[in-house]
């Protein structure tokens, strides 16, 4: 009886949230298409803005989140607990099969990498919360969701990126060195003929940077994109609202939720990936040798 | 041609052309897991992540033109 009571509740939280999200943006007329976040107040030359409240809000669920469950950790494991160590469980395992068994690396990035992946999580589903859209303060919405502003993604992937870099280079500066130049090829020549080979490979080694600062742009870029496309879907959707019942703009809400759900994932796993990827590029040489 | 149109006209264009590729890529990326996970109903747990991560790397090109015409409509 007491679960089937705490399902009916929860089911219709989920479908008061779902009204509330779709019919808010059409009662507020001010809120407009915009790519940036907003400022908010000037703190000791810093401007504060609307992105980075919703940020520290989510940084506050999450503590509060993490604490609760540190607090019920028990032997014989509850729901939450469980569910908390099967996506703990799943990253983990991504991890030590990319980076090939390799427990100090693991350690090292596992808590990261989760940490953005529960922010990105959390913070994607933003927009949901009641009430959280109308709060203004001097006109000026409180809270946007924290990965339509484009620093945010920015940062997250930054930090991914060049502590793997920066690991590498602690590790083995050398090898790391000869990894983007390609240099040593040249003292492998033992043929005229055999000097286009290595001017090729020297140009493959170049590029290799540019793949890197690639890697940067697309990640933060497909994260940003995504989410900003299904605020604007929203919103565009939620026009329409008064005209149809309320009925059109709920499919839109699920979707851009969902999608939201979908990025923080990959987001995860491609910071896991591209993390190891960096971090194996010393490894793969010693074997070759 | 005036500046509005011809920037009306460029996020559309970008936009359009720029969701086409993707679209095939992940029609083949689903077709292509689909298949497997018919094939071998098993390993359908280990495919399934992967898809989605093939399918987002894939579907980056999309992104990059949503936010070129994103940019031309609301920064420039």
């Amino acid at each position: 009886m007491k679960k089937k009571h705490i399902l009916y509740i929860g089911l219709l939280l989920i479908a008061l949230t779902t009204v509330y999200s779709v019919i808010t943006p059409t009662t507020e007329t001010s809120k407009e298409i915009k790519l940036s976040s907003d400022i908010l107040f000037n703190f000791l030359g810093l401007n504060i803005t609307n992105s980075m409240m919703a940020t520290w809000a989510t940084m506050a669920i999450i503590l509060i989140f993490a604490g609760f469950i540190r607090i019920s950790l028990s032997l014989k494991p509850t729901k939450l607990q469980l569910i908390v160590e099967l996506i703990i469980d799943f990253f983990h395992q991504k991890m030590s099969i990319a980076t090939l068994n390799s427990k100090r690396e693991t350690s090292v990035f596992l808590p990261i990498v989760l940490t953005v992946f529960l922010l990105f999580l959390i913070g994607n589903q933003f927009s949901l919360l009641p009430i959280v859209n109308n709060l203004t303060y001097n006109g000026v919405p409180l809270f946007r969701t924290p990965s339509a502003d484009f620093s945010l993604t920015i940062a997250a992937t930054l930090l991914i990126i060049v502590l793997a870099h920066l690991m590498t280079v602690i590790r083995r500066p050398g090898r790391y060195l000869l990894n983007y130049t390609k240099l040593d090829e040249i003292f492998k020549i033992r043929s005229i003929k055999e000097t286009p080979k290595i001017f090729l490979e020297i140009f493959l080694a170049i590029t290799e940077i540019i793949g890197e600062l690639a890697k940067i742009v697309s990640m933060s870029a497909r994260l940003f994109g995504n989410v900003v496309a299904g605020e604007l879907m929203v919103l565009v959707m939620g026009g329409l609202a008064i005209f149809t019942f309320y009925l059109i703009p709920i499919p839109f809400v699920f979707l851009g939720s969902f999608a939201g759900l979908i990025q923080a994932f990959v987001f995860g796993l491609l910071g896991v990936q591209y993390a190891a990827l960096t971090l194996n590029s010393i490894k793969g040489n010693e074997k070759s040798n | 041609m005036e500046l509005e149109a011809a920037r009306l006209l460029a996020a559309g264009i970008c936009m359009g052309l720029g969701a086409v590729g993707p679209g095939i890529g992940e029609g083949i990326i689903a077709g292509k897991a689909l298949e497997a996970m018919g094939r071998n109903p098993e390993v359908s747990d280990k495919i399934f992540p992967n898809m989605i991560i093939a399918m987002a790397i894939c579907e980056s090109t999309a992104i990059y033109s949503l936010v070129l015409s994103l940019i031309i409509l609301f920064v420039i």
